[in-house]
């Protein structure tokens, strides 16, 4: 290995190091993870709050929160398509055919 | 709908579940109504009843399956929607959906497949195409860096005896790395202080598509913006990377060795020696504690 590739190499071995005593004495320090990366730059936050960034996160999963999307949920208890095979919905409402 | 005479059943269940699925991943009729060539399959595999014919019946269905996968794909792109303005993303959307439509379990995957297929329909989004492409890209790296799995982090007292010529580390799946020629991190921060999101168990959607109506246009930049797109905590974000730091990262995802993939970083590069070990030592802190660098 050449020079230059071994003190580059070096350096992220330090980095790597330094970086895992920081992540282990602020996971020491502060048990509660919105404390962890307080010192970090992780960048620019995508979404404002935890959890909006993907809509249920696998979408399937979102049943019984109280309706996602056009959530088969949303006409639960309505009983106005009982019996027609189906309950159409868009946009989160029922939609009313002709 | 006036009634048909019945046309021959289907024998088997797995015929009639083929008829089903092509009916419903069948598109929607300008109106948002089944397609009348629907209606054979309709008499032939369901029965109307007392209110509603077959066609009635498969046509629910076939709204419903729409309506849902376009509600998803609307929520998961709505950058490339502010792009190309609301009548040529309804347009996409149903292209892209009749091309690719739902075959996973989940409707996390729906998109995974846009990026490729704006490169590969470039009119559907002209005049706007790179612009597009690059927010499409965005977009679906923010979801592939929320929900991907991540692998056991490294542990430094473990690798610091390792001979760094052999040593492979690698960097976690969550973590996507984009070369843009648009700033389409600021784009999407500027889309979301504009459009405050009302939550993810909103019936809200028809609000959220009139305030995502407003558009969204950047010139090219002159030099390339180089972007991960990671998670911490379980929030996304968007973190710029400085051009030797991207290679290195990529580097270590195509497999390179530690000192292979720093000394591809820095090709070509104006920092040499000290000045280039001392951002070296710096970027990886940062990615050790960001929990960037996996076994």
């Amino acid at each position: 290995m050449n020079k230059t590739k071994t003190l580059l190499a070096g350096a992220a071995l330090a980095g790597i190091i330094t970086g895992g005593f920081a992540a282990k004495s602020n996971a020491a320090t502060n048990s509660a993870p919105q404390f962890k990366t307080t010192t970090i730059d992780a960048g620019v936050l995508a979404d404002k709050e935890k959890g909006e960034t993907h809509d249920c996160a696998g979408k399937n999963g979102c049943k019984g929160k109280g309706g996602c999307k056009s959530g088969d949920n949303s006409c639960a208890g309505k009983n106005s398509c009982k019996g027609k095979g189906g309950c159409a919905m868009k946009d989160g409402k029922p939609a009313h055919k002709k | 709908m006036p009634r048909l005479a019945p046309p021959r059943k289907p024998a088997r269940l797995g015929q009639i579940q083929r008829l089903m699925s092509q009916a419903l991943m069948h598109r929607l009729t300008r109106s948002e109504g089944m397609q009348r060539t629907n209606a054979v399959t309709a008499a032939q595999i369901i029965k109307p009843n007392d209110r509603l014919t077959s066609f009635d019946r498969l046509e629910i269905y076939n709204q419903q399956y729409w309506w849902r996968l376009l509600g998803c794909f609307n929520d998961d792109f709505r950058g490339v929607r502010a792009v190309i303005g609301e009548r040529k993303f309804d347009r996409l959307a149903v292209e892209y959906l009749e091309a690719h439509g739902s075959t996973s379990w989940s409707l996390r995957n729906l998109g995974q497949d846009l990026p490729a297929f704006l490169k590969k329909h470039p009119k559907l989004t002209a005049p706007h195409t790179a612009l597009a492409l690059e927010m499409a890209q965005v977009e679906w790296a923010k979801i592939v860096a929320f929900d991907t799995g991540a692998l056991p982090v490294i542990d430094p007292q473990k690798i610091v005896k390792r001979d760094p010529a052999k040593l492979c580390i690698k960097l976690q799946p969550y973590v996507m790395l984009l070369k843009l020629r648009h700033p389409i991190d600021q784009l999407l921060k500027k889309m979301r202080e504009a459009n405050p999101e009302t939550g993810s168990v909103s019936n809200a959607v028809s609000a959220t598509r009139r305030r995502a109506s407003r558009t969204l246009r950047a010139k090219p930049c002159a030099e390339p913006i180089f972007l991960a797109v990671h998670r911490v905590d379980f929030s996304v974000y968007y973190k710029r990377l400085e051009p030797e730091a991207f290679k290195l990262l990529s580097a270590l995802r195509e497999g390179d060795t530690l000192a292979d993939a720093c000394a591809r970083g820095f090709t070509r590069s104006r920092l040499r020696g000290d000045a280039a070990a001392a951002k070296i030592g710096e970027w990886f802190n940062v990615w050790t504690r960001l929990g960037w660098l996996a076994r």
